[in-house]
């Protein structure tokens, strides 16, 4: 009952409930010191002297908005209209989680994941294979130390 | 100039007119982003977007209600995107820091260090009901700034923001339902 009146008590202290439960609520407040003392703190918060006097912008912000304005006119339409439409899209609640999810799915589809013909394409160059798929024996056999010719020359040994 | 002659002339983008509407409107505009923004950098940033966004959209702009309803428009709808793209930033930052304009952040300066017993300053009082304000959902926040600060009425504030006047009285219901026990909290702890 007190936290269903409490709730209320701000829309009270403004006067914006109906006649009868405002009736209702003063009724209560006048049995119950708990929430009369909770309608008097709101009271002293809510009711208290708004400041009214408005608070003036720099000097200076006319001449920004007339420099903003000049380099508008000198921008092509579409430009604006192109930064108008990636801002939209970047204040969406889903562009973030978005573009986190287009990063992931770019670096899965960027790595390998056919690792069965990575180590088909070494057993075929290191087997007998090779010399055939590879036409090895066009080769002169390289002296040892050379590049690629443990592989050359166990094609050569193979044969 | 009156009204129907000003958006005349601004319809023909007449530089003088303009000025005039910045003249006439710019402290309105400054004080609505300063109320929803609490910086008052922030608030000249947005106030400055306001009136290049009218200035690009003068020939939309049909006359259907005033000038002031229609900046005030402009103004809360760039307020609320400032303050995202903020939060934006502030996320990618991986700074959480949540205690910005919140209930938090009232505990740890709101405090009168003179004692329970002081008579909390008006300052303090206008701090309090702030921050509380700033806690609540976007759009009742919205409603309530404009209806206590602003002081438009129903008709007014639905009309910046694009809804019914029920919807606007249902917002500043729910809204001072939600600012009681805030409040009521905040007055207790400090």
């Amino acid at each position: 009952m007190h936290t269903r009146i409490q709730e209320k008590l701000l829309l009270y202290v403004d006067g914006n409930l109906p006649a009868e439960q405002m009736q209702r609520i003063r009724a209560h407040l006048s049995v119950c010191s708990a929430c009369a003392q909770q309608h008097d703190l709101l009271v002293s918060v809510w009711g208290s002297e708004i400041r009214r006097e408005k608070l003036q912008p720099s000097p200076f912000l006319w001449t920004r908005i007339q420099a903003h304005i000049g380099e508008y006119e000198r921008t092509p339409a579409f430009v604006w209209g192109f930064k108008r439409a990636v801002r939209e899209i970047m204040l969406r609640p889903f562009a973030v989680p978005a573009a986190i999810a287009a990063i992931f799915v770019g670096v899965y589809l960027g790595t390998p994941h056919e690792p069965q013909r990575y180590e088909r394409a070494q057993s075929v160059s290191h087997g007998v294979g090779a010399v055939d798929e590879f036409g090895l024996d066009q080769f002169d056999v390289l002296p040892p130390g050379a590049l690629g010719s443990t592989l050359v020359n166990v094609s050569h040994t193979q044969k | 100039m009156n009204e129907h002659d000003l958006v005349k002339e601004l319809h023909g983008r007449n530089p003088a007119a303009f000025k005039e509407l910045f003249d006439s409107y710019s402290t309105l505009v400054y004080n609505v982003a300063h109320r929803m923004l609490q910086d008052k950098r922030d608030a000249e940033d947005v106030t400055q977007e306001v009136f290049l966004e009218a200035y690009k959209s003068l020939t939309n702009f049909r006359a259907e209600s005033q000038l002031s309803t229609w900046l005030y428009r402009i103004a809360v709808n760039r307020s609320l995107n400032h303050q995202r793209k903020k939060k934006l930033h502030r996320w990618l930052a991986l700074d959480f820091d949540t205690t910005e304009n919140s209930v938090d952040k009232l505990r740890l300066h709101g405090a009168n260090e003179d004692g329970p017993d002081a008579v909390m300053e008006k300052k303090d009082i206008e701090r309090i009901v702030q921050g509380a304000i700033n806690s609540l959902p976007d759009r009742q926040r919205t409603a309530l700034l404009l209806h206590r600060y602003e002081e438009l009425s129903y008709d007014d504030i639905a009309g910046v923001m694009g809804v019914t006047i029920a919807s606007v009285e249902s917002l500043l219901h729910r809204a001072k339902q939600s600012l009681a026990s805030k409040l009521l909290r905040l007055k207790k702890e400090l």
